[in-house]
C-alpha cells in the first residue's frame, strides 16, 4: 500500500479542492447536459426536492419540540409570507419548551 | 423554451445587499456553531491559524466537523477526501440547480460565484430566482455574510478556548431547519411540486435508514427532479 497519509496542509489543501469541486461542477455537468425542456423540467423540481430531501429525515427523527417549532414556524410563514417572524417563532417556540420541559 | 436563459442575468452590489439582508438570522445562527467549531477544532489539536484558514478556505460545517475525526499526526487523506465528498456532493445538486440562472456567464465569473455556494444561501437565492430575480449579487452577498459568521466564530472559538456555547437554548440550532421549512412553505405555491416534493420526501427517508452520509440528500433530490421530469410543469 502505498502511504498517502498527510501534514494538516496536504489535508487541507484536500478539504479545499475536494469541496471547491462539488460547488463548481454542477453548473458545468448541466452545460455539458446541454438544454432541454427535459432538463428544464428537471430543475424546476430539484430545487424544493432538494430542501425537502435535507429536511423530512431530521424532521422524523427529531423530538416532539423540534417538530412542533417547526409546525409553528411553517404555519407563521404560511400565514404571513415573513420568514424572518417565521424563524424567531420556531426559535422562540423551541428555547420556551426546552425551558419549561 | 428556455425562456429563462434569455433574460438579462446581472450581479450588483444591490443585489448583495438584498441577499445579506435575507440571510442575516441564519448569518446569527451560523456564528454559535463557527465557535462551537473552533473549540473543538482546538480540542482536536488543531492550531488555531489552521482551523481559521479551514473555515475560511473550505467553508462547509458538516464536512469540517467530520474532519475532526480524522485529524491525527498522520492524516489519512483517502479517507479524508472521501468523507469530505459524501458530506459535500449536495453541493452539485445545489450548483446544478443554478445552472438556468448562471449557466451562461463566462466560465471564470461561475468559477468567482460558486466558492460562497452553501445550503442557505442557495436556498435564499432560489426562492428569489423563483420570484423573477436575476441578480446574482443575492447569492454572492448572502453567501458572503455567512462566510465571515462561520470564519469569525471560528476565530473567536479557537483563540479563546474554553468558550461555553449553548446554542440550544435559545433554540438557535433550529434556525437553520426553521428557515429552511419558511423557503419550502414560500415554494409550495409553485404548480405541480407536490407529486416530486412527495417523492424526495419518500427516497430520502428510505436512504437515510439505509445509508450513512448525507446521500439521502442526493437521492431525494434526484428522484424529485426525476418526477418533476415525467408528471411536472416546466
Amino acid at each position: 500500500m502505498v502511504n498517502l497519509d498527510g501534514s494538516p496542509m496536504a489535508a487541507l489543501a484536500a478539504m479545499t479542492i475536494v469541496t471547491y469541486g462539488t460547488r463548481i461542477s454542477g453548473v458545468f455537468i448541466m452545460a455539458r447536459a446541454g438544454r432541454s425542456l427535459w432538463l428544464e423540467k428537471f430543475c424546476h423540481s430539484l430545487s424544493g426536492s432538494v430542501i425537502v430531501a435535507l429536511l423530512v429525515p431530521v424532521v422524523v427523527s427529531g423530538d416532539w419540540i423540534f417538530r412542533l417549532a417547526m409546525a409553528m414556524a411553517a404555519a407563521v410563514m404560511a400565514a404571513t409570507g415573513n420568514s424572518l417572524l417565521a424563524m424567531v417563532t420556531g426559535a422562540a417556540v423551541a428555547s420556551l419548551f426546552r425551558l419549561w420541559c | 423554451m428556455n425562456r429563462v436563459l434569455e433574460q438579462e442575468v446581472t450581479c450588483t452590489l444591490e443585489g448583495a445587499a438584498r441577499g445579506a439582508r435575507a440571510i442575516w438570522p441564519v448569518a446569527v445562527a451560523v456564528l454559535p456553531f463557527g465557535i462551537t467549531f473552533g473549540v473543538s477544532a482546538g480540542e482536536a489539536g488543531i492550531d488555531p491559524g489552521t482551523s481559521l484558514l479551514m473555515s475560511a478556505l473550505v467553508f462547509a460545517g458538516a464536512a469540517q466537523f467530520a474532519a475532526l475525526d480524522l485529524w491525527s499526526s498522520q492524516i489519512p487523506l483517502i479517507s479524508l477526501v472521501l468523507t469530505v465528498f459524501a458530506v459535500n456532493a449536495r453541493n452539485i445538486i445545489m450548483g446544478a440547480s443554478l445552472f438556468p440562472w448562471i449557466g451562461r456567464l463566462p466560465g471564470y465569473r461561475i468559477a468567482m460565484i460558486t466558492p460562497v455556494l452553501s445550503d442557505a444561501n442557495w436556498a435564499v437565492s432560489m426562492d428569489a430566482y423563483g420570484n423573477g430575480e436575476r441578480d446574482v449579487g443575492i447569492l454572492v452577498g448572502s453567501g458572503l455574510l455567512l462566510w465571515v459568521a462561520w470564519v469569525a466564530g471560528t476565530g473567536l472559538g479557537a483563540c479563546f478556548t474554553g468558550f461555553v456555547m449553548a446554542p440550544e437554548r435559545l433554540g438557535l440550532d433550529l434556525l437553520m431547519p426553521v428557515f429552511f421549512i419558511t423557503v419550502l412553505v414560500g415554494m409550495g405555491k409553485q404548480k405541480g411540486i407536490f407529486l416530486p416534493w412527495v417523492t424526495a420526501a419518500m427516497v430520502s427517508l428510505a436512504t437515510s435508514s439505509m445509508v450513512e452520509g448525507n446521500w439521502h440528500i442526493i437521492a431525494g433530490a434526484l428522484a424529485g427532479g426525476i418526477a418533476g421530469v415525467l408528471h411536472g410543469k416546466p
